[in-house]
This record gives C-alpha cells, structure tokens and sequence, in this order.
C-alpha cells in the first residue's frame, strides 16, 4: 500500500474504533433519560408535597441559580464521584469505583512515569 | 484464570490484564491497535502525527480524524473542569523546559537552559473544535500529554472488555483503566512513585473494581537544567515545572481520564490540593516531598502487601 492508503487505512481503523464507542456512549445516554423519566413519575406520583426546582447553572467563570445568586468559582471535575468526562462505561457507573482495602496480590503498580 | 502481559508503547510501559486468561492475546491484539493508533493521532514526537500536523497550522482551519477530536475534546473538558490547571496548550514551554524529544534523549543529555518563554493563559479557551476539524489560534502549541495515555487507557479496557467478553485492566505508564465485571475483591494495585517499581515487593496497595487509577508524580520524569532540575508537569500560570508541595499524587475515579486530570491538577494546586480533591469527593493518596503521606476521601489504610 501506499503512504496514502497507509493513512487512509489508519484513519478507517480509528473512526470505526470511535464510532463503536459512540454507540455504546448514546446507549448509555438513552437508559439513561429513561431512568430519570421513570423516576420522575415515581416522584411525581407520590404523597409528597411539591417542591420548588432550583436550577443551577455553571459556567467556568461562575454559578448562577435561578434565585440570581452568584456564587465563587466551583470547577466541575467529577463533583462527588460523578464522572464527568463521559468515558465511563455503563458497568463503571454500575460499580464503585472507590478503593478498598488490598486482599490480594497486586497486579500492576500505579506510579509516576 | 487471570493472565497478563507488557510491551513498550507510547514511552512508557503498556500492560494489560485480562480475568479470562485466554483472552489473553486477543486483549494484546486490540490494545497494540489502540496504542498504535492514539500514537499517530496525538504523538509530540513523530512527524507524521495529528497532533504535529495541527500544530505546523496553527491559525487555520485543519480537518481532523474522529479520534484526535475525541482526544483534543478530553482535553480541553479537562482544563474546563480545573479551570486550566490542566492544559493542553503548554506544547512550546514544554520544549522550552528541554522536553522536546522522547524522555530517554531528554534524560541523557548533560546540561539544558530554560529560556525565558511568555505564557498566555487561557489560551485553551480560543481553540475552535467541531467534529471533523479544529482551528488552533496563533502561538498555541499543543500537547495532549496530560490526558491522551489516560484517553486510550479508557478506550482500550473499555474495548477489551466489550470485544473479548472478560474482565479487563489497562495500565499505561500506571494510568490504570478497569472495565467489565472485575474479579472478586477487585484489582489489586500497588501505589509507588514509580510505575516501573517492582511488582512484588512491600508496598502500599489498594483495590478498585472499576473505573480508573492514576498517579502523577514529580519524581520520575525528571532531567538536569542550568536552573536545577526539572519535570515534566508543568504549571499553566507560569509555564514552568510546579513547585508543589507533592511529589506524588494518586488519584481514585470514574474514569482513568478524571483520575488522570484530577492527580495532575493537585500536584499543580499545592497546598490546597486535599481540600479540592475532598470537594469533589475523589479519594486520593498524596505523598509530600519530605514522604509524608496524607489521604483524602475515604482513600482505605493500605497494607504493605508483600509478595
């Protein structure tokens, strides 16, 4: 093959590689969509009494609430545990991705490189 | 059966662990493809690579593969979400520092100057990127250094996983990727300064089941200049190696990516680093200069596992 066709080549490899990953992301998005739409009925359904939303808005520069108030800059990495960079999987957010106490052998060591 | 495997790739050390050991080379097959291919999209080192072609055009608008806007896209999220205390346009003050070739060259050489360089910070915010291009503004050099090996850690264990139908882990240079159903108790990962410690000695060691892993460190990527020396994680607001109090910092998450960004801010934050890492509820492991350790978040009390 050419350096062109070469290039080519590794360009289709990528794509489909990213491709298949979308899928997998949009499937994640959907259940995802559906899950809070059961909830909300659930929530709306129930004996509670209604309450007030308050949305919040953030931006890299500042958080607005519907109420106005502007508070100090809060960088939204992965606020709680929640992921936000939408590479996790659906079994990742299915599993706890906290540490816990070493039980057996290690298999690979996390260090500087 | 767990069963697992390393190779070179990307400067540093690849491996990969697969629960079902006879997934075992179908796990290296897609992870040398992963690798080979986040290579020639985001590699500062080769001529032929996405990332030097953008940056040989900056000012103009440049077509761009789905992959390096998946890897460019993972990058500016990540200085959005540290308000760039993880940047991705550090490319220029990077080599000004003497990282402008692969490490061991950079390792050998005797002597190196750091030159006086402007910084314009922010500048992340003007790159322009849309699915199939980008435009880079005048002066921004890229380097995706900070987040690419997490990047393809993510990918690669995400697709071993789907691909081979067996748990899988995914080290690159210890940025550790889990995905799939891990084995009871989890995997168990040794912490160091050093991803090229060894294995089986006395260590502190924890277990996660899924998600990521990843520790930033000051003590290994280092080299001499006239000034001192030096290492490779850069600080945004001088564009400079970071004074941090730390010298290593690991990090617990969702994805191998907010491991990743998450320990390579604090090491650039300093002192505040615990209480921004205990904000965002994001257990951590942070290791000063003197070798006093501090953990954040749940991060459990390690027993030295020994061999």
């Amino acid at each position: 093959m050419t350096t062109d066709q070469n290039k080519r080549h590794a360009a289709a490899i990528r794509d489909q590689a990213t491709r298949r990953v979308r899928r997998a992301t949009a499937a994640v998005v959907a259940g995802s969509a559906a899950l809070t739409g059961l909830f909300f009925g659930v929530a709306k359904a129930s004996t509670h009494s209604s309450t007030s939303t308050t949305v919040t808005k953030t931006t890299a520069t500042k958080t607005t609430t519907s109420s106005g108030t502007v508070t100090a800059p809060t960088p939204s990495l992965v606020q709680n545990g929640n992921s936000s960079s939408g590479s996790s999987s659906s079994s990742q957010s299915q599993q706890s991705s906290a540490p816990s106490v070493a039980q057996s052998q290690p298999v690979v060591v996390s260090g500087g490189s | 059966m767990s069963a697992s495997r390393s190779f070179s790739a990307l400067g540093t050390t690849a491996i990969v662990v697969v629960d079902d050991d006879r997934r075992l080379d179908a796990a290296v097959d897609l992870l040398a493809v992963e690798l080979w291919s986040i290579d020639l999209a985001c590699s500062r080192f080769r001529d032929d690579s996405e990332l030097a072609h953008v940056n040989a055009h900056m000012g103009e608008t440049v077509e761009i593969s789905d992959l390096f806007a998946a890897a460019l896209r993972t990058a500016l999220d990540a200085a959005e979400q540290t308000d760039g205390l993880v940047d991705p346009t550090l490319g220029a003050h990077l080599r000004n520092a003497g990282y402008d070739r692969t490490f061991s060259l950079v390792r050998d050489r005797e002597r190196w100057t750091i030159e006086p360089l402007e910084r314009t910070q922010g500048q992340w915010r003007e790159i322009e990127l849309s699915e199939h291009s980008v435009r880079v503004p005048r002066g921004c050099e890229l380097d995706l250094g900070a987040t690419a090996k997490a990047f393809a850690a993510d990918q690669a264990a995400e697709r071993i996983a789907r691909e081979t139908g067996t748990a899988a882990l995914v080290s690159l240079g210890g940025d550790i990727a889990a995905a799939g159903d891990a084995p009871d108790g989890g995997w168990c990962i040794r912490i160091a300064d050093d991803h090229g410690a060894p294995l089986h000695t006395v260590g502190p060691c924890v277990c996660i089941e899924a998600g990521g892993l990843a520790t930033s460190s000051t003590a290994v990527r280092r080299w001499h200049t006239d000034d001192g020396v030096a290492h490779h994680l850069l600080d945004p607001r001088t564009g400079l190696p970071a004074r941090s109090p730390w010298r290593t910092v690991s990090v617990a998450a969702q994805s191998c990516v907010d491991a990743n960004v998450a320990s390579t801010a604090a090491i650039v934050l300093g002192d505040v680093a615990p209480q921004w890492l205990a904000e965002r509820g994001l257990a951590a492991r942070l290791v000063a200069n003197d070798g006093a350790t501090i953990h954040v978040s749940g991060w459990p009390v390690e027993l030295a596992v020994a061999a």
